[in-house]
């Protein structure tokens, strides 16, 4: 897989084809069904300082291309993560990327400080645009100098990979993306999941706990592709394409738009080889197209 | 250990107004499944609907490498896996959860089941029956065209009593007020007797108010919405009991569906 392997920063993947934090559990519950190890990284659930049970039910609403949730950022914690989750992660192959969040500033410093001691972590994901929980959550996110200092704080703290995760909530993604690259970002993910909702028609109520949650899957892969593109132009740091992506074709629109890698997200719940089936056809795509490299695509749509 | 494939219908059957039984050969899931576990089936290529679509594993053979799901069409997912003919294919993922659990003691099953909720009981009794296990069989649903498990379990199942709301079969009511006036009867035994339960939350919520009160042993199966039924979505929670707040919830994909009582609430804390 050589033609499809990039490198971020220094650091290699074997292949562009990451899967998106949240929709992948800790690596572990899909790998009976799926060789993980052939993924070019993988992006752990995000990691908050103390265990967090999360919203109630409803927590997803399905709809006809896509779905909202409302997790809340469920997750085990940074000390079980540690305990029992990274053993696991530690013997793959595939890259592993930590996706990192908090309510304040300070719980990201946390846990990046904690995990700095513990190996086989390529590097850190910092989720501070997560639309479902009440505190931090989107303001952090939407404020550019925010982004820049928060991003400041873990570039301080690491050597290891750095990527802020943007989120698509915002007028326009270039002030923020720049801010990103300011703090010292190795790349910038996006984008999150788009604010959306739904109502029941039977009772009139939401379809998820919070009211309005975060919209993902195919439906949101042209809003993506913008903002993609837009972060592209503004500024000189990779991008990590995020949103609806389901098909090779999807992949490849985004590196045309501008991103070094993708990520797949809510494709997984249908299908957790989604990952992998891209990545084997990417290659076969180059090869037909008789290019060398991944590199060739990035960025090459035509006027 | 779960697998995903594609799997072939082989039979098709329409055996109600709403209600459907697929049969699908795949030899794999047909020998490991156990009674309780459903496969998540994607009912066409591309959407919508958008997810897969989960439904109990209802019988299966694995000597014949086959297994059935029993369905209601209820929305667009189960109208299409309702127009499945043989010969036709569908990706699945399976088996899945954690299905009842089956103590050496127990001597005296009762299942209580409700509509569409029996689904998972025609595998279960047949796997109790091959352990000796006597089982009685409470069956409740809206009206009498709703009740194609009565059929299943004659020989399946020792005893078997229907209940309808409308009462145009069996006992006039709810299958819990058909099941009550026996459970003292059943407490004095409860090292040897176990419930397992299956259909609408009114009904489990019933169910586990009276497996607690008479302090008999109760499994029950829920139904909540599922991303994607292996664990990776956290989008299936069930309550913790109320001594347990605080504590991350259980999973009802992979740490059910299947739960004793007193392990889950079935309401949310406000
Ligand atoms: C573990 C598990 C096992 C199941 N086993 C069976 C089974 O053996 N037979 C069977 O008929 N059904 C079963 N169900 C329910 C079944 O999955 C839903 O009926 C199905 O997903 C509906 O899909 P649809 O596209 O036809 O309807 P949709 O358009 O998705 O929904 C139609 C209506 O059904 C409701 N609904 C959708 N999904 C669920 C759900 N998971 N639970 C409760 N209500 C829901 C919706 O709120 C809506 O009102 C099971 C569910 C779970 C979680
Ligand atoms: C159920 C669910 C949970 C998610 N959890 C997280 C999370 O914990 N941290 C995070 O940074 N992003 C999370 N996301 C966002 C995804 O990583 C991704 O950015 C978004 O879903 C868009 O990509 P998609 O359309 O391919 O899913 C979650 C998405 C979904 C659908
Ligand atoms: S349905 Fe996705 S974690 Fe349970």
């Amino acid at each position: 897989m050589a033609a499809l392997s990039i490198t971020i920063a220094g650091v290699e993947f074997q292949n562009p084809v990451f899967v998106a934090s949240g929709t992948f559990g800790y690596g572990q519950e899909a790998s009976e069904l799926v060789d993980v190890n052939q993924l070019g990284a993988i992006v752990t659930k995000s990691i908050t300082p103390e265990v967090r049970i999360g919203n109630p039910q409803p927590r997803i609403a399905e709809l006809p291309a896509g779905m909202l949730n409302s997790i809340g950022l469920a997750n085990v914690g940074l000390e079980r993560f540690i305990a029992e989750k990274l053993p696991f992660l530690q013997k793959l192959r595939t890259r592993v990327i930590v996706n990192v969040a908090g309510k304040t500033e300070d719980e990201f410093v946390q846990v990046v400080e904690r995990l700095e001691s513990e190996e086989g972590i390529a590097g850190y994901e910092l989720n501070y645009s997560c639309p479902n929980v009440s505190e931090g959550g989107l303001e952090f996110s939407q404020n550019p100098a925010i982004t820049e200092r928060l991003t400041r704080r873990i570039r301080d703290l690491t050597r290891r990979l750095l990527i802020t995760k943007l989120t698509p909530n915002i007028t326009d993604i270039r002030v923020i993306a720049r801010a990103a690259e300011q703090g010292g970002a190795d790349a910038v993910s996006l984008i999150n999941t788009v604010q959306g909702m739904a109502i029941d028609m039977a009772t009139f109520r939401p379809r998820i706990n919070t009211v309005i949650g975060g919209y993902s899957g195919p439906a949101i892969k042209p809003i993506a592709l913008a903002k993609v593109f837009q972060a592209r132009q503004a500024m000189a740091i990779p991008i990590i394409g995020i949103g609806g992506i389901t098909t090779w074709e999807d992949a490849v629109e985004f590196f045309l738009a501008g991103a070094t890698a993708v990520q797949v997200g809510t494709a997984n719940f249908i299908d957790p080889r989604t990952g992998v089936h891209i990545a084997e056809r990417l290659e076969r795509f180059l090869q037909e197209r008789g290019l060398e490299s991944i590199d060739e695509l990035i960025g090459a749509m035509k006027a | 250990m779960p697998i995903i494939d594609s799997c072939e219908v082989i039979r098709s059957e329409k055996v109600g107004p709403v209600l459907h039984v697929v049969r699908f050969r795949h030899e794999t899931i047909a020998a490991s499944a156990q009674p309780g576990q459903f496969v998540n089936v994607l009912t066409r290529e591309g959407f919508p609907p958008f997810l897969r679509k989960p439904f109990s594993v209802c019988r299966r053979n694995a000597n014949e490498g086959w297994f059935e799901i029993f369905f209601k069409v209820v929305g667009t997912g189960t109208r299409l896996l309702a127009e499945l003919q043989p010969g036709e294919r569908r990706s699945i993922i399976g088996p899945l959860g954690n299905g009842f659990g089956l103590s050496h003691r127990l001597q005296q099953a009762i299942i209580v089941a409700g509509g569409i909720g029996v689904a998972p009981f025609p595998f279960l009794a047949e796997v109790l029956r091959q352990h000796e296990v006597t089982v009685s069989v409470y069956l409740g649903a809206r009206t009498r065209d709703e009740l194609w498990g009565m059929h299943q379990f004659a020989e399946l199942a020792d005893e078997v009593f229907i209940s309808t709301d409308d009462g145009s079969e069996g006992f006039h009511g709810r299958v819990t007020e058909m099941l009550k006036p026996r459970l003292p009867e059943l407490a004095r035994e409860s090292d040897r007797i176990q419930i397992f339960a299956c259909g609408p939350e009114p009904m489990l919520k019933a169910v586990m108010q009276l497996g607690r009160q008479f302090n008999l042993p109760t499994q029950i199966s829920v139904e909540t919405m599922m991303g994607c039924g292996f664990g990776i979505c956290m989008g299936c929670p069930m309550p913790n009991p109320a001594n347990r707040a605080g504590q991350a919830y259980k999973l009802s994909c992979i740490d059910g569906p299947v739960f004793d009582i007193h392990e889950v609430e079935m309401e949310w804390p406000h």
